[in-house]
């Protein structure tokens, strides 16, 4: 065999090219995955009064409606308030969990376990047994209740990462800052708060998306007098009938992306710096 | 522990602390600056809209006090939360006949018959607990898309025949919209539904469940399944067959056989503005804005002089006009108010089976 | 000469994640427990009712049933995926990850909406099949169990492509190339050598999203027709409309402990990996 093709076999690994067909199916699944979220941008921006497909023209109705509507826009001030609180909270909780947990110490397995355990276990548990304490405190329909249950899930979301950031962390750059004679608190803001910043801002987007999204416990906690977007949106799609939740759906996919892009910008920057 | 330990620990607890703090300082200020505001659950979709546009908006002009608006409403809801203590929502309205089995699980504030003026009401709708908002009725609504002639089912009994009329059904997942009707397809005369043969109305019901592709539970559901094409036939009520009517969907309702019934007005126990809701409820019952919402959406007006300002074609497509009520059933809310708990409970484990 | 990190410091920096996570997640779930078994005296009439009245017995089936389905359906369709992002370029990996990624952190709310509008008699699939001539007559996807299945299997594919492809990456080539310097060809290398060296990723994806499929609420609540209610959304019911904490709390501890077990189990197969996003 010549020479290009006996290279580019060994480019493609031992199991050789892979079958056009695998191809073709991965890329169906893609398609698969996609089209959802392709498929609400159109209907948003549809000229019909009710939903219908295909939209039989194009107009910004709905996106005025949204923008114009009371409701949806003191929803959606709620949704930004809460995520904006949780995300300090997570963020500053996470990160200090996560210092700790550097090191090993009589019962980490256990305390990994609790730190983490919101994000397996299903959200209808956590949100009934929040419900439950709320009622009690008379805290359902209030900021700090719901800051306060969005925070526990947002909780292992941001250790995960910023635990991932410092495994990835040159410890002896610490050390080396101390017998310089950097105290505590220097030595983290000087020298580990900047290197783990792509972490930490990361976890920190992580926390935001999950507040923001989140829709079980906000149908429980988020009260009559002022619901959260999700909730506001969960009963939109059972009580309207028309294509405003498109809209509201589409505002959310952008923000969603432009947090992710947000994620994969800074960490490649970090990666660049490191170089 | 030392100094420069504690300083730095401090730091970050003080970080957590202030957010802590900004949390719940931020939360009753914020339920402390509004002491003028109505809570007001009611049914949501065209409905709701044709009540924010008629009533609550010129209320809030009005009298100054801000009305936010919840929906939809669920009885569960209400029991949950006033039997809690946490009365969220200041005034309800409900159908379904719910004021009398609100009155029994004690969950309702009596209403001040000193504000409310009752003299033009019909004496029907007014209750301790409770008055009339509007008349509405049950309709057998179909797409006109796909009966294009006039050759709709026009009785319940056609409706339950999926031989002659197959396709695609949706009915509404509560007892309350459909015991009457199984009966009147087993051929039950209009005069002798009540007191109801539970028995045979589940039998009946039981012939044409596995028929049915979706139990609709809001009122903008069948409407929307019927403009999607999703079903080509559905129970409904009928101002929201209007109302995507108007906006250009191919829908259709029938008035033979219709169920006529009303919603009320209530006041949770423990509402925090009790107040409001009375002097709404006051506002809410005089003729203009009754006169108003029966122009914008055709229900029926509990008030007899709003038919003075109710223009005539609202007036033709009124579930009370002469022509249309004679062809209805009219709910019996005493038989209701006894069983209504009872068969709520049965039907939600018939449905499952 | 290093300072040692004291305990006291440890113990500081974890306070307020255990304090919060105390009040407010194991406090609440732990009164679940109490509930479930306690209200109002010693009890296990509410875990009877699981296996009394018809109806919630068939909502477990129906949640096994479902998730089972979902699970397998997602296999299928994750391993190749996860394949093809194993072996991709580093280019094509990273755009793919995305987008596997980018519906993964969309809210479940706006994906579950979208499957509405698709899977209408009048959405966008049937549409496209009856113009490509497939079919005659729209079929019936929405509110049904078909419908429930579509939009799991959506939400859940990441769950089963990540961990497998984490675990694909970490095979050693050369023991696929030994493989073929002994004389095995291509297929029957990837059979007899990739596939077992997989497995423990197909473990992990299968189980996490067979528990996350249980629990689930959104989805079904949207999807689903009256014989698709699943545990979750009983669980709902039962708090919402009918009050009964007691039977609630039971469900949710079954709910709980299976999920826990399972998750067990995947620790022990996966390790740490699991927790690497």
């Amino acid at each position: 065999m010549d020479r290009a093709r006996a290279l580019r076999l060994e480019s493609a690994g031992p199991l050789g090219r892979r079958h056009p067909l695998v191809i073709g199916l991965g890329v169906a699944i893609l398609v698969f995955l996609a089209l959802p979220l392709l498929v609400v941008i159109p209907i948003s921006f549809s000229a019909a009064k009710y939903l219908t497909f295909p939209p039989p023209g194009w107009s910004a109705q709905w996106y005025e409606r949204y923008f114009g509507s009371r409701e949806w826009m003191s929803a959606t001030v709620r949704s930004v308030e809460v995520a904006a609180l949780t995300t300090l909270a997570a963020t500053a909780v996470g990160t200090a969990a996560a210092l700790a947990l550097r090191r090993s110490f009589r019962g980490k397995s256990i305390v990994s376990l609790v730190v983490l355990a919101p994000m397996v276990v299903p959200v209808i548990i956590v949100a009934i047994g929040i419900d439950g304490l709320y009622a009690r405190l008379q805290l359902v329909g209030t900021l700090a209740g719901l800051v306060l249950a969005h925070t526990v899930l947002a909780l292992p979301f941001v250790v995960v990462v910023v635990t991932a950031t410092l495994r990835g962390f040159d410890e002896t750059l610490e050390l080396a800052a101390h017998n310089l004679g950097a105290n505590r608190w220097q030595t983290f803001r000087l020298v580990t708060l900047p290197l783990t910043r792509p972490g930490i801002v990361s976890g920190a987007l992580l926390a935001f998306i999950t507040s923001f999204d989140e829709v079980v416990v906000a149908i429980f906690v988020s009260g009559a007098r002022n619901p959260t977007l999700p909730k506001q949106m969960w009963d939109g799609i059972r009580t309207e009938i028309d294509p405003t939740v498109a809209a509201v759906s589409t505002l959310l996919i952008v923000v969603t992306t432009a947090a992710l892009a947000a994620i994969t910008l800074v960490r490649r920057r970090a990666e660049e710096d490191a170089a | 522990m030392s100094g420069v330990t504690r300083r730095y620990v401090l730091k970050l607890g003080m970080l957590t602390a202030a957010t802590g703090a900004a949390a719940a300082g931020v939360a009753p200020r914020v339920a402390r600056a509004q002491p003028k505001q109505l809570v007001v659950c009611s049914w949501g979709g065209a409905y709701q809209e044709a009540q924010r546009k008629t009533m609550f908006q010129p209320f809030e002009k009005e009298t100054g006090i801000k009305i936010v608006e919840a929906s939809p409403t669920d009885y569960g809801k209400l029991k949950a939360m006033v039997q809690s203590g946490n009365a969220e929502w200041d005034l309800v309205d409900v159908g379904d006949l719910s004021v009398i089995a609100g009155a029994k699980d004690n969950l309702l504030e009596p209403l001040d018959y000193q504000t409310i003026d009752t003299r033009d009401v019909f004496p029907q709708v007014v209750h301790k607990f409770g008055i009339g908002t509007i008349y509405y009725s049950t309709v057998l609504a179909y797409s006109t898309k796909k009966y294009t002639k006039g050759d709709h089912p026009k009785t319940w009994a056609q409706f339950w025949d999926v031989g002659k009329f197959p396709g695609p059904r949706a009915m509404r997942n509560n007892p309350l919209d459909n015991l009457e009707f199984a009966l009147l397809a087993d051929d039950v005369p209009i005069d002798r539904i009540y007191p109801m043969d539970v028995e045979r109305a589940f039998r009946s019901m039981d012939r044409i469940k596995k028929h049915i592709n979706v139990w609709w539970t809001t009122g903008a559901q069948p409407a929307q399944l019927l403009a999607d094409g999703e079903v080509e036939l559905a129970t409904s009520w009928n101002g929201r067959i209007f109302a995507i009517q108007k906006q250009g969907a191919k829908a259709g309702l029938e008035w033979n056989q219709g169920k006529l019934q009303w919603d009320s007005w209530v006041i949770p126990r423990g509402s925090k503005n009790k107040d409001g809701a009375m002097k709404f409820i006051a506002w809410a019952t005089h003729p203009k804005p009754q006169a108003a919402i029966a122009n914008e959406i055709p229900y029926g007006p509990v008030n007899r002089k709003a038919f003075d300002f109710v223009s005539p074609q609202a007036a033709r497509d009124m579930p009370t006009a002469p022509d249309n009520a004679r062809r209805q059933l009219m709910i019996d809310p005493v038989w209701w108010g006894e069983h209504r708990n009872a068969l709520v409970e049965r039907w939600n484990a018939w449905l499952l089976k | 000469m290093r300072r040692g990190v004291g305990r006291r410091e440890i113990a500081l920096l974890l306070l307020p994640a255990l304090a919060w996570l105390g009040v407010l997640f194991v406090y609440p779930i732990g009164r679940l427990v109490y509930l479930s078994a306690f209200a109002p005296a010693f009890t296990l009439q509410h875990y009877a009712k699981l296996e009394g009245a018809e109806v919630r017995l068939e909502v477990l089936v129906n949640s096994f049933e479902i998730s089972v389905t979902v699970t397998l359906l997602a296999l299928v369709l994750g391993y190749p995926l996860a394949f093809l992002l194993a072996t991709a370029r580093p280019r094509a990996a990273g755009l793919m990850l995305a987008g596997i990624v980018l519906p993964l952190w969309t809210s479940v709310l706006v994906r579950t909406y979208a499957w509405m509008v698709l899977l209408g008699r009048r959405g966008l699939v049937n549409e496209a099949l009856q113009s490509a001539g497939v079919l005659d007559s729209p079929l019936s996807l929405l509110y049904n169990r078909l419908g429930v299945t579509i939009g799991m299997v959506h939400a859940l594919l990441p769950f089963m492509v990540l961990p497998i492809y984490s675990v694909m990456k970490g095979v050693d080539v050369d023991l696929l190339k030994a493989a073929q310097n002994l004389g095995a060809n291509r297929w029957q290398s990837f059979l007899r050598v990739y596939l077992p060296l997989s497995f423990p990723g197909v473990a992990a994806g299968c189980l996490l999203v067979f528990v996350t499929a249980l629990g689930f609420f959104v989805t079904p609540a949207l999807l689903g027709g009256r014989g698709d209610m699943m545990i979750a959304m009983l669980i709902e019911n039962q708090v919402r409309e009918l009050l009964d904490w007691g039977f609630a709390s039971a469900l949710a501890v079954t709910l709980l402990a299976v999920t826990a077990g399972i998750l067990l189990v995947v620790q022990r197969l996966l390790g740490e990996r699991m927790w690497a996003r």
